[in-house]
């Protein structure tokens, strides 16, 4: 053969350049560059790529999902770093090459999304233990979340099909799923056609309640921000408890995350300490037409308010209110229940909120009424554990508007009831109207009442 | 063979970390491919120098048929090449199985249930390719390793042999009568040579740019070479279109050491360059005419 030298050679050339292609691989994997913008984001000064592995206790297994997300956020204190990562989000978390690693994750990034809801939050793993689901009707949030007026008006769907149309099977899970099998098996929503004739926009079926009620941008299987006075949000549980941001990015830390677009914004970090800005990324938007399904914006306030999370955005210049209602914060005087519903599908809001000026105030020959935490109240005594600004014993005494509806940090203290806003921890005494010269009739308890003389204008 | 003595190589360093029990193999695939010291170039050139053998087995069989290799004295080795085709298949297949992952599992379970349609024999049959209950994964390992190891290494060592007893490779009817010399020892082996140091670091570098796959959740597929069966299954009854349509090329192949060889046409006489009857012609004339004559027909010179 002519020439071989020269073709071994050429060969030997080849070998070279696919062994160094080896080298390369092996030494820079494909992960090393999350943990250099890792470093170099830290100023830690630390190089080299190292595998990070993390024993998971619930599962006996390791994960290595922070080999890559290094720096992710803690998501609460009752969700530690040694709970794992596949334990809420699914995933293979011993896999290195993000194709395989994001396998099988619920819910892409977001496990609270109410469809995976049952999965991402109320299993905890392999030997079927429940976190946020199953159990009692008090401990089992995604039973109730799911059907609360914060994730679906189906309630209020049901009551105007019975009112108006004499129909009466209920509609069911209409705006609690995404699953299109369901939603194009039901019926179609002819009670709303009916009374509506007349309004523009009229949903004629289940889907069409879909794209409005949920793809629209409120209810909690909403991604947000697609209709005119709504503000981006996540959807499902992050929603409310992962603090949004403007400009909808990532906020956080994690490495691989940076600069990515997520509805809502934030960061992986959860919070029970929830600002009433979060509230208004839907709530004091505007109107909301349910014969046409319409929503109708405020036209007062601009979208840098909606954005900023402005007292404006909150306060409408039309109305009055109490001296709580702005030095406190939402969740300071709802509660639990009244947010995240009691298991019942509800027609509207009215029916949900229990709680009055007089859970706290009081009435001119009673106050406020009470109740002792008991070993057996363990939805209460779960809040106070996950609160670092107050905190609930058995035996202490809280303000209740009844039943589940207890107000965690509103504590009876010696002669005075004591709230602690939940976001801040200041701490506010409750002035009485026992022995006060208010005139209040105990029977007439709406906020407009009280507001007759106790109010400040807002902002 | 480079692809073989691969494929063995990377299947003994496979082993080294491969945990043969339930979910732990899926475990232990991924503690290769992402924890283990170049465990990555292993696992993937084990998986892409098998791909390949199953490519170039097929194209050798297809040679083989091309060249008529498969009947007479070859008859016997056609029949061997294609059990050991069978064995390779077999073995790919398997080794997709020992991943262990939602792809290999459903691959297993469809495999055993097409076994099952085999009439009579089909238990029987099932349990012994890929055992049953707990015991499927370490049958498919025993199958993998050792089972199809040893009969593919036997059947391999028997089949070259043979290829020389039957008188070497045979060559396609327009080279058989190629008068040109015969490459030497030495350059055959400089060939080899530079085609196995070609070969390798192609299958380096495919090794290091695409992982072998692992599909832990999520949709799944056939394998590639079984991907037609997969499609033909879905359409109809498992037994004729996973289990008789899949064998008949193969029972066909295996007929063919049986077909007999298509009677050729005489070869034309060329016609002389100068004198128009030969020697041999004349001495034929002569015996002709030694018969009609009752004379001797053999002259002794």
């Amino acid at each position: 053969m002519k020439s071989y030298p020269l073709k071994l050679a050429l060969v030997g050339v080849l070998m070279i350049v696919a062994s160094l292609l080896v080298v390369a691989r092996d030494t820079a994997p494909s992960w090393a560059v999350y943990q250099e913008r890792r470093h170099a984001a830290a100023g830690d000064g630390e190089r080299g790529p190292r595998v990070i592995s993390v024993p998971v206790a619930a599962t006996g297994r390791q994960e290595l999902c922070l080999t890559c997300h290094d720096g992710i956020e803690q998501t609460s204190r009752s969700h530690p770093v040694e709970l794992g990562c596949t334990v809420c989000h699914g995933g293979q978390p011993l896999a290195l090459d993000p194709d395989v690693a994001h396998q099988g994750m619920v819910g892409g990034a977001n496990p609270s999304s109410l469809d995976v809801v049952a999965r991402g939050c109320g299993d905890l793993g392999p030997r079927g233990e429940k976190c946020h689901g199953g159990g009692d009707l008090d401990r089992d949030h995604v039973a109730r979340v799911t059907r609360s007026l914060q994730a679906t008006y189906t309630g209020g769907i049901d009551t105007v099909l019975t009112t108006f149309s004499g129909f009466d099977e209920p509609v069911g899970t209409t705006a609690m799923t995404r699953d299109k099998r369901v939603r194009d098996g039901l019926p179609r929503v002819v009670a709303l056609a009916a009374v509506a004739h007349a309004a523009g926009r009229v949903a004629t079926t289940a889907a069409d309640l879909e794209v409005s009620c949920i793809d629209g941008g409120c209810h909690l299987g909403a991604t947000g921000g697609e209709v005119a006075g709504s503000v981006g949000h996540a959807t499902g549980c992050a929603a409310c408890h992962v603090l949004r941001t403007n400009d909808e990015k990532y906020a956080g830390d994690d490495p691989t995350m940076q600069g990515r677009m997520v509805s809502g914004g934030g960061t992986h970090e959860f919070t029970t300490a929830i600002p009433f800005e979060q509230c208004n990324t839907c709530h004091n938007r505007g109107i909301y037409d349910l014969r046409g399904l319409e929503f109708f914006p405020r036209d007062d306030i601009g979208p840098a308010d909606i954005a900023a999370g402005s007292p404006a955005s909150y306060y409408r210049p039309s109305e009055r209110y109490a001296a709580c209602e702005v030095n406190l914060n939402c969740i300071d005087c709802h509660t639990q229940a009244e947010a995240m519903g009691d298991g019942r599908l509800l027609p509207d809001k009215t029916e949900a909120q229990k709680t009055r000026c007089f859970t706290c105030h009081g009435t001119r020959t009673d106050p406020p009424p009470t109740r002792v935490v008991l070993p057996s109240d363990s939805t209460l005594l779960a809040l106070g554990r996950a609160s670092t600004l107050y905190d609930i014993r058995i035996g202490d005494r809280l303000a209740t508007a009844g039943g589940a509806n207890v107000l965690s940090s509103a504590q009876w203290i010696g002669d005075a009831l004591i709230v602690t806003d939940k976001v801040d921890g200041s701490s506010h005494e409750v002035p009485p109207v026992r022995g006060s010269a208010c005139e209040q009739d105990g029977s007439s308890q709406s906020s407009d009442y009280c507001h007759t003389c106790h109010y400040q204008e807002g902002g | 063979m480079l692809l073989i003595l691969v494929i063995a190589t990377t299947g003994v360093l496979l082993a080294v970390y491969y945990t043969p029990t339930g979910n732990a193999a899926s475990d232990s695939v991924q503690v290769i491919a992402y924890r283990a010291s170049l465990g990555w170039l292993v696992r993937n050139a084990h998986y892409w120098a098998a791909q390949g053998l199953v490519v170039v087995a097929l194209l050798h069989l297809l040679r083989v048929v091309a060249h008529g290799a498969f009947r007479g004295r070859r008859a016997v080795n056609w029949l061997v090449g294609l059990a050991l085709f069978v064995l390779v298949v077999w073995a790919d297949f398997s080794g997709y199985v020992l991943r262990w992952d939602v792809a290999g599992r459903e691959a297993l379970a469809t495999a055993r249930s097409l076994t099952l349609q085999v009439p009579l024999a089909g238990e029987a049959l099932a349990r012994l390719l890929w055992g049953a209950g707990d015991d499927q994964m370490l049958r498919t390992y025993f199958w993998h390793c050792l089972g199809l190891a040893v009969a593919g290494g036997v059947g391999l060592a028997y089949h070259l042999w043979r290829v020389r007893r039957d008188g070497g490779v045979k060559l396609p009817p327009a080279e058989a009568g190629d008068r040109r010399p015969k490459a030497s020892a030495t350059d055959l082996l400089r060939r080899e040579s530079l085609a196995t140091g070609i070969a390798l670091a192609a299958l380096i570098a495919i090794s290091t740019y695409r992982d072998a796959p692992l599909v832990l959740a999520g949709d799944t597929r056939a394998p590639w070479f079984f991907y037609p069966i997969q499609l033909l299954v879905a359409r109809g009854d498992p037994f004729s279109l996973g289990v008789v349509v899949p064998l008949a090329p193969l029972a066909l192949l295996a007929l063919l050491s049986v077909v007999p060889r298509r009677a050729r046409p005489p070869r034309p006489i060329p016609a002389p360059a100068v004198d128009p009857v030969s020697k041999t012609d004349r001495d034929a004339c002569r015996r002709d005419d030694a018969i009609r004559d009752g004379r001797p027909a053999l002259r002794i010179p």
